[in-house]
């Protein structure tokens, strides 16, 4: 049932995801008074061991294995956690543009203050609530989370975000966050339950293919 | 339980704002008034976008719309959103839903986070100081360097820094087995162009020499000023003699035989002996004794040419 449709599935959470993240843009361009692109060339799901191979790769080559995360849990009816990714050292520019300010002398370090690990949880409250909203929404069934954790990780490994042993299957997407000719590459992995993703491929199905 | 809720409420530090669906405001907590400078009296019933004007925006209707929707949190940071409640006061601000029979409300918490901001603009403070204070050591560092190893009045190296190198290429030729050359250079008749011009002049003409060696020899060799007229250059990784002699044909077309010095016509002459390691000698000493005495043939030769 996972594998029959699966380009098709992948397609339209593509789609899906998109017209969230596209939201997400306009509401952090109303809050920060500048003009924000949000993409997602392309959504995978894969499983466990493959969604880590995926990872790794991000990680060595964009974020050299520093990354600022923001994480939610979330239950109810779908069950999970998803997480945002953004290369560590690439964020102090990426704040400064997003509060219009300039820290030349903090620009490189991987320290962070409250104010930015609350810049981030604000970023990524409203970049996983347009994801995880939009995904609830079209499939019709009901999320419940909590506001994201915010942390930095060095040497940060796939291990971290893909737990094989709970979730066994990733939905996994790059994302491109441009800001004023700056573009930071993000990424997005979602780790559901097998039964959680089953329902939303199936639901999906049902919407867009009448099977 | 019910009736010492209010109570409370009333002595938690945050801001607490309980508004309806239709953005009205029920509830404003004695620690909202002072963030705010609003009254509760003044303040419940109205639209708390009205009382707040920075929240009269599209991103939060949309994320209350959501909220009311969908039911999850929602967080608003005191550095995206300056003057939230007031210009005196910074607040993080999170938005949850709160449902009692079936009735939908919405919970505001304005937490105050002034004093971070305050500590840490406090600490940037210092960061820059302190960076000032490092590149202002930094430049004294090397005027220390320079006045420690090179020779004040023409720039070239001095004795100390010409040992330090002397030692270091000297030990690459032996380990290589490549040669080293040391240049002897006298400037002559110096005290007769000091007597008749001025110490003044002769000292700009020093430096001229130093500069007619530097820019005659390539990058890595050292040109030292050894004594009052007596300069010496080390030339490392010298292959054949061929190499050396580039470098004195340089030094000998770079050689004006007549300077223009503050107005004085300066007939200059340079007598110079070189030696070379491992022929000449086993240490920088021995080589420098060679190259002196072949600089004093040298200076005998031009003497007797001019006689």
């Amino acid at each position: 049932m996972l594998v029959a449709n699966k380009i098709s599935r992948e397609d339209i959470l593509t789609e899906l995801f998109n017209i969230g993240v596209g939201q997400a843009a306009s509401t952090l361009s109303d809050i920060i008074d500048k003009q924000i692109g949000l993409t997602i060339p392309e959504v995978k799901i894969l499983d466990a061991a493959k969604a880590k191979v995926e990872l790794n790769k991000y990680l060595l080559q964009v974020a050299e294995g520093a990354v600022m995360v923001s994480s939610i849990s979330f239950d109810s009816q779908l069950e999970g956690k998803v997480s945002l990714l953004f290369p560590a050292d690439k964020m102090h520019h990426f704040i400064d543009l997003c509060l219009h300010e300039t820290h030349v002398e903090t620009e490189n370090t991987l320290e962070f203050n409250d104010i930015d690990f609350d810049t981030i949880k604000e970023i990524g409250n409203i970049v996983i609530n347009s994801i995880i909203g939009e995904l609830s929404n079209t499939v019709n069934i009901p999320v419940e989370y909590t506001l994201p954790e915010v942390d930095v990780l060095n040497n940060a490994s796939a291990d971290h975000f893909v737990d094989s042993e709970e979730y066994r299957l990733v939905l996994m997407m790059f994302l491109a966050f441009d800001i004023e000719e700056t573009e930071i590459a993000g990424a997005i992995v979602i780790n559901m339950t097998l039964k959680s993703l089953d329902d939303i491929l199936n639901t999906i199905d049902r919407l867009y293919n009448g099977s | 339980m019910d009736s010492i809720l209010p109570g409370v409420l009333n002595c938690i530090n945050e801001g607490l704002v309980i508004i309806s669906v239709d953005l009205e405001i029920t509830y404003w907590n004695p620690f909202m008034e002072k963030l705010s400078g609003k009254k509760s009296e003044a303040v419940l019933g109205q639209n708390v976008d009205k009382v707040l004007p920075t929240l009269e925006r599209p991103f939060f209707h949309n994320a209350v719309q959501r909220l009311i929707n969908g039911g999850n949190p929602v967080f608003f940071s005191a550095a995206m959103h300056r003057n939230l409640v007031s210009q005196d006061h910074r607040v993080n601000l999170k938005i949850n839903r709160v449902t009692v029979e079936d009735k939908v409300s919405l919970l505001l918490e304005f937490i105050d986070v002034t004093n971070q901001f305050q500590r840490i603009s406090q600490l940037r403070d210092y960061v820059s100081q302190l960076s000032h204070l490092n590149s202002q050591l930094k430049q004294k560092e090397k005027v220390i360097e320079k006045l420690a190893y090179y020779d004040k009045l023409t720039g070239v190296a001095n004795r100390a820094l010409f040992d330090k190198f002397a030692d270091k290429y000297l030990n690459i030729a032996k380990a290589r087995g490549t040669m080293l050359g040391l240049m002897f250079v006298d400037v002559n008749e110096f005290k007769l162009i000091n007597d008749t011009y001025g110490h003044n002049t002769g000292d700009k003409v020093m430096t001229r020499v130093a500069s007619l060696l530097t820019e005659s020899t390539r990058k890595n060799d050292i040109v030292c000023r050894y004594g009052g007229d007596e300069f010496l250059v080390l030339l490392p990784d010298i292959r054949t003699f061929r190499d050396y002699q580039a470098i004195a044909d340089r030094i000998e077309a770079n050689k004006k035989r007549h300077i223009v010095q503050d107005g004085y016509d300066i007939w200059l002459s340079l007598s110079m002996g070189i030696s070379f390691f491992p022929d000449d000698g086993q240490t920088i000493d021995e080589l420098i004794a060679k190259a002196d005495e072949f600089m004093y043939v040298n200076k005998h030769e031009i003497r007797q040419k001019n006689l």
